[in-house]
């Protein structure tokens, strides 16, 4: 739906990386660089980002 | 008990404890995540909100965005002497946006001088054509025990490593080999030697034992030494965390003790 303010699993805020990540790896570069760059060392970090899709734009589109 | 610092970066810092034991650890640990007042938000007032996210998702996202406060200037709510809320106990905010675009925490308005959004560019959610969003927030100092968002650190610990390289045992491939396996580049090979780096990267996962069939290379640890871990998720910085840590066990202690005596 939407980037978690903070990681689900160890409570890192990770919400401000997300657009960063997202514009790089779009660009070609690998996530798991970009990861590492963004210093998401963690699995549960690493896994939220890798796993994310987002859905909002298109539930903004429906009634509440 | 004796601390000597490894390094510090990005809201991490690493240290070695020295004669000290895994109850005293796990207590600094269990401290450092849950005992230290954060200011976080606690109460919304939504007016209004067309966003496709429902006022309580809101709330709990405005929640977990960290802030920068001072500690010293904030009381618990309960131990405040007002009744109603004042500017010891609380800090207030504002937020409103109107669509298309994204809200970020950037947008959010402090009421307060001294109280700021630690990050600008957290999304908080995002308004299609007409939508729109108003609201009132309110902060309050506690603890992680209440509630993760009140986190001040992530803390770990682990053992001391001591490794030992027997190099009469080791064959030239098994020492390459070691250097391959070894996940945290403890190793390296230099004049026929196998070098350790640095000890303190190892995490004790025994790969390098067992990629020498258990002969020539041993990994034991040491039980009175330790590799202290403390990640900051909130606004305070990491030797801030740990000496409010010490005065909180202090305190605690001292309790223990005097309902002893
Ligand atoms: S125990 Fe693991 S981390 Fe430590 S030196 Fe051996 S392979 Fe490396
Ligand atoms: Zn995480
Ligand atoms: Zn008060």
């Amino acid at each position: 739906m939407i980037i978690p303010v903070r990681c689900i699993s160890c409570g890192k805020p990770v919400g401000h990386l997300w657009e960063e990540y997202k514009e790089r790896t779009e660009d070609g570069e690998d996530s798991g660089e970009v990861l590492d760059d963004l210093g998401l060392d963690r699995y549960c970090c690493r896994s939220l980002f890798l796993t994310h899709t987002d859905l909002i734009h298109r539930a903004a589109k429906f009634k509440k | 008990m004796e601390l000597e610092k490894i390094d510090e970066e990005d809201g991490k810092l690493r240290f070695v404890v020295k004669d000290s034991s895994p109850a005293m650890m796990n207590a600094i640990r269990r401290i450092s995540m849950n005992q230290i007042p954060v200011l976080a938000i606690e109460d919304v007032g939504i007016i209004e909100n067309s966003s496709a996210l429902f006022d309580e998702i809101v709330a709990q996202r405005l929640g977990q965005i960290p802030l920068v406060f001072d500690p010293k200037k904030f009381d618990a709510r309960e131990e405040c002497d007002c009744e109603e809320g004042c500017v010891n106990c609380e800090a207030k905010f504002t937020l409103q946006k109107e669509g298309p675009g994204k809200v970020y925490s950037g947008d959010i308005v402090s009421e307060s001088d001294d109280v700021e959004i630690l990050y600008d560019g957290i999304p908080i959610t995002e308004l299609d054509e007409n939508q729109e969003i108003e609201l009132e927030a309110t902060a309050i100092v506690s603890i992680g025990e209440d509630h993760s968002k009140h986190q001040a650190a992530i803390s770990s610990y682990q053992y001391y490593p001591i490794i030992d390289v027997d190099q009469e045992e080791l064959t030239d491939d098994e020492k390459e080999e070691c250097v391959e396996v070894c996940p945290r580049n403890v190793f390296e090979v230099d004049d026929g030697k196998l070098k350790i780096v640095d000890e303190k990267r190892c995490t004790l996962c025994k790969e390098c034992v067992q990629e020498t069939d258990f002969d020539g290379i041993t990994v034991t640890s040491d039980e009175e030494k330790f590799i202290f871990k403390i990640e900051s998720v909130s606004s305070l910085n990491p030797e801030d965390i740990l000496e409010k840590t010490a005065e909180i066990l202090d305190g605690k202690a001292e309790k223990v003790i005097g309902k002893l005596g």
